[in-house]
C-alpha cells in the first residue's frame, strides 16, 4: 500500500480504532517504510514524552482558598 | 430557626464537598490550564476561575460525566471564551516552569525542557486555537472523541477531522522548527520511551 493510503490510518492506529486486518496492514507498511515510521514517531513521541514527565505542581494549594477568596482574587484582576 | 439551621448545614456540606474536589483535582486542572494557555499566570487564573464556576454550578453536576471531565469542560470553555474576547492583543509569553523531574541525567533534563518548550511554542504560536485545544484535550489529556465533542459542542466527526488536520499541522511544524531532531536525541537517552 502507498504512504498516501497509510497516513490517514495512523491516527486511528494509535487510537486503537483499526480492526485486526487494517492494523496488520499498517504494521507491515511501517516495518519497511522509513518515512511513515518517522512521521508517526515524531508526532506521538513528543506527546508521549511530555505526558510522561510534564506534571507541574500548582503554585498554591487551591483547596485552602474559599470560593469567596477566589471570587475576590479574580475580581481584583478584572477577570470576572 | 430549624430551616435556617438546615440550610446552613447544606451550605457547609456543599463547601466540604467542593473543597474535597479541589484538593483531588487541582493538579490535573492546573496542568490542563497550563497546557491550554502556555503560561503559568494564565494557568493560575484559569484554575481559580474553573473552581469558582464549579462551586457556583455544583448543584448542576449530574454525575453523567466524571468530575474531572466536567471540570475540564469548564476550564476549556472558559479558556476559549476568554481567547475569543481578547484576540485583538495577543500576549502569549512562553516560559519553562520547573517540572518534577526525577531523572539524574542532566543532558536528558535539558532536552526534555527544550522539547517542552517546542511543544508549547508550536501549540501557542503556530497552530490555531481550535487545533491546539484539540491536541491538548486528546493527545495530552487523553479525552475520548465523545467527551471532546460534548465539551466543545461539536459532532464527533468534526472532532476527528479537525484533529487529523491538527496533528498533521503539528507534525509539520515540529519538523520545520527543527524540534523533531530533539525527539530523536531524547530517545537516545530515554529510559522506557519506546522507539
Amino acid at each position: 500500500l502507498s504512504c498516501k493510503k497509510i497516513l490517514p490510518l495512523l491516527d486511528k492506529y494509535l487510537d486503537n480504532e483499526l480492526d485486526e486486518q487494517q492494523k496488520k496492514m499498517v504494521d507491515t507498511h511501517l516495518s519497511h517504510c522509513a518515512f511513515c515510521k518517522t512521521s508517526m514517531h515524531h508526532l506521538f513521541q513528543t506527546f508521549y514524552i511530555v505526558n510522561k514527565v510534564n506534571a507541574v505542581d500548582p503554585p498554591i494549594d487551591y483547596s485552602k482558598l474559599t470560593p469567596g477568596q477566589l471570587s475576590a482574587n479574580l475580581k481584583k484582576k478584572g477577570l470576572i | 430557626l430549624t430551616l435556617r439551621n438546615q440550610s446552613k448545614e447544606i451550605d457547609e456540606q456543599k463547601l466540604a464537598y467542593w473543597t474535597e474536589i479541589v484538593k483531588n483535582q487541582q493538579k490535573y486542572i492546573y496542568n490542563l490550564a497550563y497546557r491550554l494557555s502556555g503560561n503559568q499566570y494564565e494557568a493560575d487564573d484559569l484554575t481559580q476561575e474553573t473552581f469558582l464556576k464549579a462551586f457556583e454550578h455544583l448543584p448542576e453536576f449530574r454525575q453523567e460525566a466524571s468530575i474531572r471531565t466536567w471540570l475540564s469542560r469548564i476550564a476549556t470553555n472558559t479558556f476559549l471564551a476568554k481567547k475569543r474576547k481578547k484576540t485583538a492583543h495577543k500576549s502569549i509569553t512562553l516560559e519553562i516552569i520547573p517540572t518534577s523531574d526525577s531523572s539524574s541525567n542532566p543532558e536528558k533534563v535539558v532536552i526534555r525542557r527544550e522539547l517542552q518548550w517546542c511543544i508549547h511554542h508550536i501549540l501557542q504560536q503556530h497552530l490555531g486555537k481550535s487545533h491546539s485545544v484539540l491536541l491538548v484535550l486528546r493527545d495530552l489529556n487523553g479525552f475520548s472523541y465523545n467527551e471532546i465533542a460534548k465539551m466543545l459542542n461539536l459532532s464527533v466527526s468534526t472532532v476527528k477531522s479537525r484533529l487529523y488536520r491538527a496533528r498533521k499541522s503539528y507534525k509539520d511544524h515540529l519538523i520545520k522548527t527543527g524540534c523533531a531532531g530533539l525527539v530523536d536525541d531524547y530517545s537516545c537517552y530515554c529510559e522506557g520511551v519506546r522507539n
